[in-house]
């Protein structure tokens, strides 16, 4: 009896199999299966997330930080008023200044709520910075802070942006990452103000008790990003400084979507954006780095995806999309040439033509979501549209971006840092 | 089809068969027990050794008699899996164009479709046929490959590939291979050097070691790309393979099966108390550390392509045993065909449910769980057939 039981039962379970497989899968099962995969994501997110650069992050992830800041009550508050700063600048983002300083300086004692919906009070202008996270330093640094930072994340030796702008950063001493917080190590430093990713939340009350003064960012889209600069602009009393950070996007968007108005939406060539980790891997729409692709008036090949991670596919599919362009992330582990010699890629579009490219990475990743993010989609509207948009345009706009907040003159000629 | 098993099972009137039937919860033949109802057959009037053996070979042959009627439907499934495995997919595949001659068509076909299909039907089968091994020779239910450590070292492996050698997915595959074989090698060597009977404890250590290593080169990783790469080759999935990266590893798997297959009676031998099998003269220390070996390898040749792919190793064989209530060559069959059942479904969900790829895992274990609590509630779980 149990016999007959146990093969009708495992029957019934391979004919489930079967129904979902012939894509009639009912919405229990399609539900769990969203449940699992948005735990392996979330797993997958925590673990590699430690100190992953913003391109990498999901908007779970900023969900998560939403929602953690959504529980103090200020939290609500705060959102509404900080949404609008992302185009505005700093006149309007008063809101997170509780008295009524000019832009061209912040009148100390000020208050400054953070990324995660905390209230900080600075009480003087700091002299000291720490920071531990990369996106932040980078940050600190455009805003001319360079000298002022006693102590920085782990790993700063990688980061190319710092040996080419501020190399004396890189000796300082490490706070560690955001996966092991050098707590002590940090409070040692003695800095006027630390600023950490939201991730390392919890350290915050640790530092608070030994009279620290910690802001958190949480800088992983573009808006997000928008914020944290305006934040520590106030912050440090370099709000000037932020403000032209901020408005080099702009001034440098609106030419570019005029280079590219003629180009027929249908007739965009599709690009295919591969993730740092592996060619099989790619960026959706939902995620950040889609924007770059539509303000290079490119077509996202992977339009059907919905993940807001890098979705992993297989060959099959990447054949079936035969996109015009595969361009690969910034800090991939792979090389273009390993794609032309593919095998398995010999019949696509892009390969044939020899489309395939790699976003410049010897500076900084502008495949992420960085201040200089709108070099990346110049560069990328070049590469896709090389009749209507010369590559000189971003090669201008890098170089007078680099000089103006890093102090430096970017290498146009050698794009792509020396294989690790 | 029911009844016509009955009957077979009623026409055969031999005791040892009757003892079979109305003990349904030793699932092992026990040759001793064996020994006690079947005659002494043909005219050896040797010590009681001898009996044992040849009620055991007895046994197995009755196995032969009445293969079971799961054994051909799970094949039967298996072969269905096959078929919509080669149907479903991202790139749309016509029989019509693929006869045309159609070149992208036929690109897709052999190079893609038919290797993953090929590695999902072997990979299950080795994966549930091993399972069965380390299960049936460590006489223990939750025996897995991943005691000895062959998970964890491939994993190590994949990890110290992505990290240090020029990124390629053979140069991957191979390191995960050496990786998964350095552990069981390990863990085998301290075994035999202290004593088969430590074997388990053996494993453990390495098994730990090998997750200390990982642990040391996740945290040197850069996590937005290394440590990426390194957890979705821990989830496991199918979706890389082509054709150029498994004759290698197929044929090494192949020729592991072909082994354990042909130990099957040892295998069968090495469950019994040890003191029984060294009397019916299985030189029980050596056979161990080989059928272990073997079926370690095959995991390892497995898993080195896919990643690590969780449950079917444990699931198939408790389903196998459910299935046939005995510990034979049909049972280990069963396990293999079971296992190759489960991750070709497995896969083909995998690559279907989603406009992504999934992690192969998620869904061998969401078709795998309802069976194990099916185990569990039906009070005659696979955990209880060995005392």
């Amino acid at each position: 009896m149990r016999r007959t039981l146990a093969i009708v039962l495992s029957a019934a379970m391979i004919l489930l199999a079967g129904c979902g497989d012939a894509g009639n899968q009912t919405s229990t099962s399609a539900a769990t299966t969203a449940a699992e995969t948005a735990a392996a994501e979330t797993t997958a997110a925590e673990t590699t997330g430690a100190e992953t650069s913003a391109a990498e992050i999901t908007k779970a992830e900023t969900a998560e930080a939403d929602s953690a800041s959504e529980s103090s009550d200020k939290a609500e508050e705060k959102e509404a008023e900080t949404t609008a700063p992302a185009n505005a600048a700093a006149e309007n983002s008063a809101g997170n200044l509780s008295d009524e300083a000019p832009a061209a300086a912040v009148t100390y004692p000020v208050t400054v709520i953070d990324q995660i919906g905390r209230e900080v009070v600075i009480a003087e202008e700091p002299e000291t910075l720490v920071s531990g996270y990369y996106i932040s330093t980078s940050l600190l640094i455009a805003l001319g802070l360079k000298d002022k930072l006693v102590g920085i994340e782990a790993k700063a030796k990688s980061r190319s942006i710092y040996h080419l702008s501020a190399p004396e950063v890189i000796d300082l001493p490490s706070v560690g990452t955001a996966k092991e917080f050098d707590l002590e190590g940090c409070a040692a430093l003695e800095p006027d103000l630390i600023v950490l990713p939201a991730k390392l939340k919890d350290v915050i009350p640790s530092l608070e008790e030994l009279d620290m003064t910690v802001i958190a960012v949480n800088p992983e889209d573009k808006a997000l990003l928008e914020e944290a600069v305006t934040i520590l602009g106030t912050a440090t009393n370099t709000t000037d400084r932020a403000n032209e950070l901020l408005a080099f996007h702009d001034k440098k968007l609106d030419p570019l979507t005029e280079a590219l108005s003629g180009i027929d939406a249908a007739s965009a060539p599709t690009v295919y954006l591969a993730s740092n980790s592996s060619l099989l891997a790619v960026a959706g729409p939902a995620m950040y780095q889609n924007s770059l692709i539509e303000q290079a008036a490119g077509a996202n090949a992977a339009a059907e995806i919905t993940d807001d991670y890098w979705a992993d596919i297989s060959y099959e599919q990447l054949l079936a999309w035969d996109p015009d362009y595969i361009i690969l992330a910034a800090d991939a582990e792979y090389t273009v040439d390993s794609v032309l010699e593919d095998e398995n890629l010999k019949g696509l579009k892009a390969v044939a033509s020899g489309n395939v490219y790699q976003f410049p990475n010897a500076i900084e990743s502008w495949d992420s979501p960085v201040p200089s993010s709108i070099l990346g989609s110049m560069w990328l509207a070049s590469v896709i549209h090389p009749d209507n948009y010369p590559a000189d345009n971003w090669k201008q706009a890098a170089t007078e971006y680099y000089e103006t907040f890093y102090g430096f003159t970017p290498d146009m000629e050698n794009l792509y840092s020396a294989a690790e | 089809m029911r009844t016509k098993q009955r009957q077979n099972a009623k026409q055969n009137t031999h005791p040892a068969a009757q003892n079979q039937d109305s003990l349904p919860h030793s699932q092992i033949d026990r040759p001793d027990s064996a020994a006690l109802h079947a005659p002494v057959s043909g005219g050896s009037d040797s010590a009681s050794c001898e009996s044992a053996q040849h009620s055991l070979g007895y046994t197995i042959r009755r196995s032969y008699d009445h293969l079971s009627l799961a054994t051909y439907l799970s094949a039967l499934l298996l072969l269905t899996a096959c078929v919509i495995s080669l149907l479903a997919g991202k790139y749309p595949l016509s029989l019509g164009k693929i006869l045309a001659g159609d070149a992208m068509q036929l690109q897709v076909l052999l190079t893609l479709r038919i290797p993953r299909t090929l590695m999902a039907v072997l990979g299950g089968f080795a994966l549930g046929a091993a399972g069965f091994v380390f299960q049936t020779v460590f006489r223990n239910p939750l025996a897995a490959p991943d005691m000895i450590g062959v998970s964890s070292g491939a994993s190590a492996g994949a990890a110290f590939a992505i990290l240090f050698l020029p990124a390629s997915a053979a140069a991957v595959t191979l390191s995960a291979f050496a990786g998964g074989l350095l552990a069981v090698g390990i863990a085998l060597g301290l075994a035999s050097a202290a004593g088969s009977g430590s074997i388990v404890l053996a494993g453990i250590a390495v098994h730990s070691l090998a997750q200390t290593v990982l642990m040391v080169l996740k945290l040197t990783a850069d996590p937005e790309r290394q440590l990426a790469s390194i957890e979705y080759w821990i989830m496991g999935s199918l979706n890389a393979i082509t054709l150029s990266r498994i004759p290698f590893y197929c044929a090494v798997c192949v020729i592991g099966l072909i082994g354990l297959f042909l130990l099957h009676r040892q295998i069968i031998l090495l469950s019994v108390d040890e003191a029984e099998a060294r009397m019916l003269g299985v030189p029980v220390g050596r056979m161990r550390l080989l059928v272990l070996l073997l079926a370690t390898l095959v995991v390892a040749s497995v898993i080195s392509v896919t990643g690590v792919i969780s449950f079917i190793g444990l699931l198939a064989p408790h389903i196998a045993r459910l299935l046939t209530r005995d510990n034979r060559l049909h049972t280990l069959t069963l396990s293999g065909l079971l296992g190759g059942i489960l991750l070709t479904v497995a896969d083909i969900l995998a690559r279907t449910v989603a406009a992504s790829e999934l992690p192969v895992s998620i869904f061998t274990s969401l078709l795998g769980a309802p069976f194990l609590l099916y185990l569990i509630m039906s009070g005659n779980g696979g955990g209880r057939h060995v005392e």
